[in-house]
């Protein structure tokens, strides 16, 4: 299915597909799956409207062949649901696939850490707000404390995963958690990054004010640490990184506000109940599942698929405005997997 | 003083069950053993709580108990001081014989999870708290005396005197089903 490469409107290929695995998660943080939206009784996505492992993995190959190298499985939280070793293993048997990495946070890794990684999986990005146990069960709305989630990357580093932290950072939440959490990490010899808070679908209260930016962040480390930024690794390389003088640890900073980087953007995302997304702030998705359910062909799919890449234009994080953060109606967060 | 002791229930009538369920099976493992082993995996020891007719049909090398003379037939909050009074520990993990599906993988999860309450931490899916999947802080058995004593039987009751904590299923393992309760023969 060897084509010519694929561009959008604005020239940018597509090179990642994250995958949302369920929309389910065990924690309730705030600026994703809030309490008071997702209650008891939230009537999540029934087991058939999920897409199967079988179709994902055949809208991996149609992926594959417009120009996607990575991928990411995300969530909910991905470890939610049942099986996913096997999926690891069957996006690995896609040919083309050259990474695939996992966004979790990390509270079943001791149960699945070992089957994932015998499936081939290798790279983690674990989640984690905070180091302070009450802030932390607040900030994830279960009352769990961060020595599971900590004990789990141990844990997984000496399995021999490939381990990134990632913590949102919110002004006037756990800003105060950026120096301790760098310190704990740096010491462990784990990338942190810093995500700056943004306005994922409609439910999280967003507001510029509520960002503590990159410069900011990295000002407050500097008054400790000597950095020294780091080459990007790769086209559309997303986080922007430092190093710790004179050592390997490094530090990274995801500026989707402060800094966008929609003109290098080459990601695409499929939801989990098949809906395929061009943006993080997108409105609107393309289903897919209707499409692969309806008896489709691979070719006809990749024609379909293809189409909607061709056509896309998105940049909402260059235009975005206090106004279009509150009136534009977002898909939420947990459901699009970040 | 032994750490952590964990108490197994398997006194209860199970007159909708309609046998002991210690002794029901499910993949041809008796139902008490699948729990032993459940807390044995977090547990410096375990104590089987039971009746006295139910004793013979127990692995023999277990350590069985009946409730206490005074307390006798009380319902779990005898069972669990019975086995407060008669081992020491710094911690108590509860589990009943009916809940076949938790391993030692959720009882590990939970031990982890539970860190930090003050008295009691408990289990609660969307459907209903679980109060006898539980960790206790030291031994309250003189509290639980009283109780009894008092004719307070209610297990919900007596944690609304402590600080109890009820922690998500959801945060020890995906599978709700694992936290299932077999009440009714329909295995």
């Amino acid at each position: 299915m060897a084509r010519q490469p694929l561009k959008d409107q604005l020239g940018r290929p597509i090179r990642d597909l994250r995958i949302s695995v369920t929309d389910r998660c065990n924690f309730r943080c705030s600026y994703c799956m809030p309490k008071e939206v997702f209650g008891d009784d939230y009537a999540f996505l029934p087991k058939q409207e999920l897409l199967s492992f079988e179709e994902i993995h055949r809208l991996t190959k149609v992926f594959v062949s417009m120009g996607v190298k990575k991928i990411r499985l995300t969530g909910g939280e991905p470890l939610m649901r049942r099986g996913l070793p096997e999926l690891v293993k069957k996006i690995f048997s896609v040919e083309g696939v050259e990474d695939v990495g996992l966004t979790t946070n990390g509270l079943f890794l001791k149960q699945q850490g070992p089957a994932l990684y015998e499936a081939g999986l290798r790279r983690l990005n674990i989640s984690l707000d905070a180091l302070d146990a009450e802030l932390f069960g607040k900030l994830n709305g279960r009352g769990v404390s961060p020595a599971p989630i900590l004990e789990n990357i141990d844990f997984a580093k000496e399995l021999g995963f490939e381990i990134k932290v990632n913590m949102v950072v919110q002004k006037g939440v756990n800003e105060q958690e950026i120096l301790p959490m760098a310190a704990y990490f740096k010491n462990k010899g784990i990338t942190l990054r810093f995500i700056e808070f943004m306005d994922v679908g409609n439910d999280n209260g967003w507001s510029f004010k509520k960002v503590v930016t990159k410069k900011e962040i990295l000002s407050l480390l500097q008054s400790e640490y000597i950095l020294e930024p780091v080459e990007e690794d790769y086209y559309g390389e997303v986080a922007k990184r430092y190093r710790y003088s004179g050592s390997d640890e490094q530090v990274g900073f995801i500026t989707s506000v402060s800094e966008s980087f929609c003109s290098s953007c080459t990601r695409a995302r499929l939801s989990s109940d098949g809906k395929f997304y061009t943006c993080l702030f997108a409105v609107k998705g393309y289903d897919i599942r209707e499409l692969i359910r309806s008896g489709m062909d691979d070719e006809e799919l990749l024609e379909a698929i293809s189409g909607v890449w061709k056509g896309r234009s998105d940049r909402y994080s260059d235009e975005r405005t206090e106004q279009t953060a509150k009136s534009r109606k977002k898909i939420g967060m947990s459901y699009i997997g970040g | 003083m032994r750490n952590t002791v964990g108490i197994l229930l398997a006194g209860g009538l199970s007159s909708r069950f309609g046998s002991p369920k210690a002794f029901a099976r499910v993949d041809g493992v008796y139902f008490y053993e699948k729990v032993y082993k459940a807390l044995d995996a977090v547990c410096d020891q375990v104590i089987i709580v039971t009746r006295e007719e139910l004793m013979p049909l127990f692995a023999k090398e277990l350590d069985l108990v009946t409730d206490l003379p005074d307390i006798k037939g009380q319902g779990p909050l005898a069972g669990i001081c019975t086995a407060m009074k008669l081992r020491q520990a710094a911690m108590y993990m509860v589990l009943p014989c009916d809940m076949p599906y938790i391993g030692p993988e959720e009882t590990n999860a939970f031990r982890q999870l539970a860190a930090g309450t003050k008295h009691v931490t408990g289990v609660q899916t969307p459907d209903e708290k679980i109060p006898l999947f539980s960790l206790w802080k030291g031994s309250f058995a003189e509290d639980l005396e009283r109780a009894i004593n008092n004719g307070n039987l209610s297990v919900f009751d007596f944690l609304a005197s402590l600080e109890t904590r009820w922690i998500d299923a959801s945060v020890i393992h995906q599978d709700q089903g694992k936290f299932r309760n077999i009440n009714r023969n329909t295995l």
